[in-house]
């Protein structure tokens, strides 16, 4: 090529690039950043649920053929998904049904339990839980009990069993164990609740509807006795745990257990953002402020939705289907239709995601 | 040489002037609104998926693009008047009395001579081409130098001359650029709608959803043809009154620099009726093919309107000008020029 041509296709390369980068398309709020349809893990899960950057969907019971042992197996499975583009990360196929759930620290943690059908062999605990993060199965440990709750911090997950033992786990194994707890039981009309919760100050539980902190290293740190019946543990920070029982919201000291603030809002679910805490009860998400009080009101929520929110924007479920509101004021500022949406919102690098069917989309903020 | 200004012209002209480099750049907006409002929705219905961002062009690209297009026109647009009618270019060896006509014509108007070409055509008539005065041409038909004589001649060359001094060629050239555009992008719209007609017309149907495909691929292609269309014509209409104004007022001013040149008005006023009734006595054929945006440089005007034998006129005159002003009126303003001269 002469340096004439080569002058002239540098020039029209460069004219090119120009234009292109001076008109186009720019992709408004409810655009899809990515869609993926036919995903094999939301078939039948129980749960869907985000941590980090990966979705996992969980499946208490599915069968699969091991190529390498030549068997079907059947159990619980593991489906995990980049939320950045929605290609499958890896599956998990377990010989125990899975059960309790809990995401935390971008991976997740499965409770196991043999069915009861005695195929248990010897040596083969009826009872087990496993952690898996966005690279697969990272460890998986035999306990005595069934697991009633789950929660996942840093290294560690946190059980407790339905005979009342709060296991800290981490690489494997048991690094220490608390007993006599009692989580109560979830009333039957609602969506179980939350009575654990795990951070960097270790794990606060509802020990019988009393909220309890348990430090890192296994000391109970304190107990709050005045406040009963706490339904959601939302927040285990380093300065501040936050709890809510039927009608009010707590915000403790996480040293000392002292009530920085309370409100009451007079109940219903709440949901913890990077954006701040809101509010769903009925058809109304309540967007509270700093110290538990209502910044403002939105009505028109589906029957159950999930609450994702930024320091900007607020998603939910609505009737017509995904809505994403102003988090300053609550004002709508767009809709994207759907007969119905299963799993979702969840707010991840990439966008907003939600599960319909067997489609994953992931939509521009 | 200053043969006077008229306060009145040069403001109009500001204002079309002004309009012509606004009219591409509102032309590129009006198609990005078209985009964002009917464009999205038919996106929406098309891929059954959320479009609710905005389709842009950057004001720096399309004040880019437009200048882009007017350099083109410039660098472009007399090579290709002079091959749309076929001229070419003379010396002193074959046409040493033109050339030195046009060399002293041009010594007298105080500019420098340009090189001049003849057209083969039959047709009388002449016109400058080039994007400046340092590198016009003047060109003449064959035509035009069997029909006239000196005086006459000398008149119509000055007449080119000063649309070269005018920088007419310039404007006009600059002018025609959204005509030309909105016309290509017109055609393109409707032989596309052609297209899709006889693609309807000859579809062999296979199952539902290659017919769903079907239809919302040539839903989608010919509402974007249909709107294309629209906004094309729209834009060409307008562009093109723009130019046929421009045109008129640069003719009087060119037959103003032509008396200057020559001291002889009526020389200028003889030569147009000859010339305008030659015209008339030919066949609507030769020059009339030519691009529309040449017929605006002739020294008479090679258009007419009319379709077949009837009083029917294509585009009324009344509200969409000519590219040249009545010649008798040009007749009457050159006689009292004359007459203010005497």
């Amino acid at each position: 090529m002469t340096s004439r041509r080569r002058f002239l296709a540098s020039l029209g390369a460069l004219v090119t690039g120009g234009a292109l980068a001076g008109c186009g398309y720019r992709p408004g709020g409810g655009d899809f950043r990515w869609r993926e349809e036919s995903l094999r893990g939301l078939y039948r899960s129980d749960e869907v649920d985000v941590s980090g950057e990966t979705l996992y969907t969980v499946a208490d019971e599915d069968q699969s053929y091991d190529v390498e042992e030549e068997t079907w197996r059947n159990g619980g499975r593991v489906i995990a998904y980049d939320t950045a583009g929605g290609s499958e990360r890896y599956r998990e196929q377990f010989d125990k049904r899975a059960d309790v759930v809990g995401a935390g620290a971008g991976d997740v943690a499965v409770s196991l339990e043999h069915s009861d059908t005695g195929l248990a062999g010897d040596g083969d605990a009826r009872h087990a839980v496993a952690r898996l993060g966005p690279d697969g199965k990272q460890w998986e440990i035999s306990v005595d009990d069934a697991v009633e709750q789950l929660a996942v911090a840093d290294d560690r997950v946190y059980v407790v069993t339905d005979a009342g033992t709060l296991l800290a786990c981490a690489d494997g194994e048991v690094r220490w164990r608390r007993e006599s707890y009692d989580l109560g039981v979830a009333p039957p009309d609602r969506r179980p609740s939350v009575r654990v919760g795990a951070g960097p100050a270790g794990v606060v539980l509802a020990d019988g509807g009393e909220p309890v902190r348990v430090a890192p290293d296994g000391t109970e740190r304190w107990r709050r006795t005045d406040v009963s019946l706490v339904q959601q543990v939302l927040e285990v920070g380093s300065q501040r745990v936050v709890v809510a029982d039927e009608t009010t919201l707590y915000a403790l000291a996480a040293d000392s257990g002292q009530t920085r603030w309370s409100s009451r809002p007079t109940g219903g679910r709440y949901y913890r953002t990077s954006g701040g805490f809101y509010r769903v009860l009925g058809d109304a998400v309540h967007a509270l402020d700093d110290t538990g009080g209502t910044r403002w009101t939105w009505e028109g929520l589906a029957r159950e939705t999930n609450v994702a929110a930024s320091e900007t924007d607020v998603f939910v479920r609505t009737g017509t289907g995904l809505t994403a509101l102003s988090a300053d004021d609550g004002s709508r500022r767009w809709t994207v239709e759907y007969d119905r949406i299963d799993a979702g919102p969840f707010l991840v690098d990439s966008g907003v995601l939600v599960a319909s069917g067997q489609t994953a989309t992931c939509h521009i903020p | 040489m200053d043969w006077g200004s008229d306060s009145g012209l040069k403001l109009r002209m500001a204002v079309a002037l002004s309009l012509v480099v606004v009219l591409p750049v509102a032309f590129v907006y009006t198609f990005v609104f078209a985009m964002n409002t009917v464009g999205v929705a038919l996106l929406e219905w098309a891929t059954e998926r959320p479009w609710n961002g905005r389709f842009y062009v950057k004001p720096w690209l399309a004040v880019g693009g437009v200048a882009v297009g007017f350099l083109a026109q410039l660098l472009l647009g007399d090579r290709v008047a002079l091959h749309a009618v076929d001229a070419r270019p003379v010396d002193r060896d074959s046409h040493p009395e033109l050339l030195a006509r046009v060399d002293r014509l041009a010594q007298t108007a105080g500019t420098e001579s340009p090189p001049v070409a003849v057209s083969r055509s039959t047709v009388p008539n002449a016109f400058a081409v080039g994007p400046r005065p340092s590198n016009a041409t003047v060109v003449v038909t064959e035509g035009l130098l069997d029909t006239l004589d000196d005086d006459e001649l000398d008149a119509v060359l000055a007449h080119e001359l000063a649309h070269v001094t005018n920088r007419d060629v310039t404007v006009m050239s600059l002018s025609y650029f959204l005509p030309s555009l909105t016309y290509g992008m017109a055609v393109v719209a409707f032989l596309i709608l052609k297209g899709m007609f006889h693609l309807v017309g000859n579809a062999h149907y296979a199952d539902d959803d290659a017919n769903k495909g079907l239809v919302v691929a040539l839903a989608v292609i010919v509402v974007s043809a249909v709107i294309t269309a629209a906004i094309s014509v729209l834009f060409w209409v307008a562009s093109f009154l723009l130019f046929r104004t421009l045109a008129q007022y640069r003719e009087y001013a060119a037959d103003r620099g032509a008396a200057a040149i020559t001291g002889d008005p009526l020389a200028l006023a003889s030569a147009l009726r000859t010339v305008d009734d030659e015209m008339s006595e030919l066949p609507d054929r030769d020059l009339r093919a030519v691009d529309g945006g040449l017929e605006a440089l002739y020294v008479a005007p090679i258009d007419d309107y009319k379709f077949g034998d009837g009083d029917r006129e294509l585009i009324s005159s009344d509200i969409f000008p000519a590219t040249h002003p009545p010649t008798d009126e040009r007749i009457e303003r050159l006689q009292e020029l004359a007459g203010e001269s005497a």
